[in-house]
């Protein structure tokens, strides 16, 4: 309870009474299913792996040393041999050409939400569907592949009877 | 069974029930209302590292979702409007001796504008402060009290309450 201004205790108190309704067993074994897959890992265990951060910039620093200590002299052709290899490189990306492979729509969910009645018309059963559509691109080498996925939803009434 | 999933227990039970009556108020159909809710709560105990979250940042991340998936199914104005389409599940205890009771705010809560409802329903049975509410609806203080008080003044008038 909180120490908030009441405008009307009386029927506050009364409101209050009146208790929402409890939660489906199923829904709340989801939840907490839910979120116990979704914690990270425990404080401790987070403490036990950062203790050891300050070990990287000394490993790094001693793996410049060494690098430095172990490579070959250099000599005076290598900057002509970068310049060649370098020269052999295009100025500037090509672009990709991409081709359709394949276009997909897939319905995940049908979920039907009863019969709904509009004023001066027939019922209609209302069905919210949940679809995916997939597109794929490639290069004719195959080397390239673009994926695009869109889920969308949509509501279809259909017309019905009832008896 | 760890102590963390004994705090989540004791937690959800505690506030899961108000906290699935505010999802209701803020969709159209129970399967939304559930998703929100599961959502919202995964979503707040990873900002409070698996342990659980401090209530009004629910009802805030609840809220921020039920106008996402509002906006994504381009469904927002319908929401607003439908009120009368709701289910008839009741959404509060009804197997009490109070079940008339319950029926009659259920009904008036289900007919309320959506702007009234959602206040009361913070104040009364999520217990939140005015500055609470304020800061979960994005309103002025002085808004959501005075929301308050017109959806209490509906309530009486439609679910026969005694007066004070």
């Amino acid at each position: 309870m909180n120490n908030e201004p009441e405008f009307d205790p009386t029927q506050e108190e009364e409101l209050r009474q009146v208790k929402p309704a409890q939660m489906d067993e199923t829904l709340l074994e989801r939840i907490n299913h839910a979120v116990k897959n979704s914690s990270p890992a425990p404080q401790a265990s987070t403490w036990r792996s950062r203790r050891w951060l300050w070990l990287v910039p000394f490993t790094a620093a001693a793996a410049i040393v060494l690098a430095l200590t172990l490579s070959p002299q250099k000599t005076d052709n290598q900057p002509d041999e970068i310049a060649a290899k370098s020269s052999n490189k295009p100025t500037k990306e090509e672009p990709i050409e991409l081709f359709p492979i394949s276009r997909k729509n897939q319905v995940v969910e049908a979920i039907n939400e009863g019969i709904i009645h509009i004023e001066g018309r027939q019922p209609y059963r209302s069905v919210r569907m949940q679809v995916v559509d997939s597109y794929q691109w490639a290069q004719p080498n195959g080397v390239t592949r673009v994926q695009y996925q869109v889920p969308r939803e949509e509501r279809f009434l259909v017309p019905a009877t009832i008896y | 069974m760890s102590d963390n999933s004994l705090n989540w227990n004791d937690w959800l039970g505690k506030h899961g029930p108000q906290l699935l009556l505010f999802a209701r108020t803020q969709t159209r159909c129970e399967a939304d209302a559930e998703d929100l809710l599961q959502e919202a709560v995964v979503e707040s105990s990873g900002k409070s590292e698996g342990n659980p979250p401090d209530l009004p940042l629910v009802y805030t991340t609840l809220r921020r979702r039920a106008i996402d998936l509002a906006r994504k199914t381009d469904r927002r104005t319908a929401r607003e409007e439908v009120t009368t389409e709701r289910s008839e599940d009741c959404w509060f205890d009804d197997t009490i001796e109070q079940k008339e009771t319950a029926w009659l705010i259920d009904r008036a809560i289900k007919n309320m504008p959506e702007k009234f409802r959602e206040v009361v329903m913070l104040k009364i049975w999520s217990e939140l402060t005015f500055a609470q509410i304020a800061q979960t609806l994005d309103i002025p203080l002085n808004t959501a009290a005075s929301r308050y008080r017109y959806g209490l003044e509906i309530l009486k008038r439609d679910a026969n309450l005694k007066e004070s």
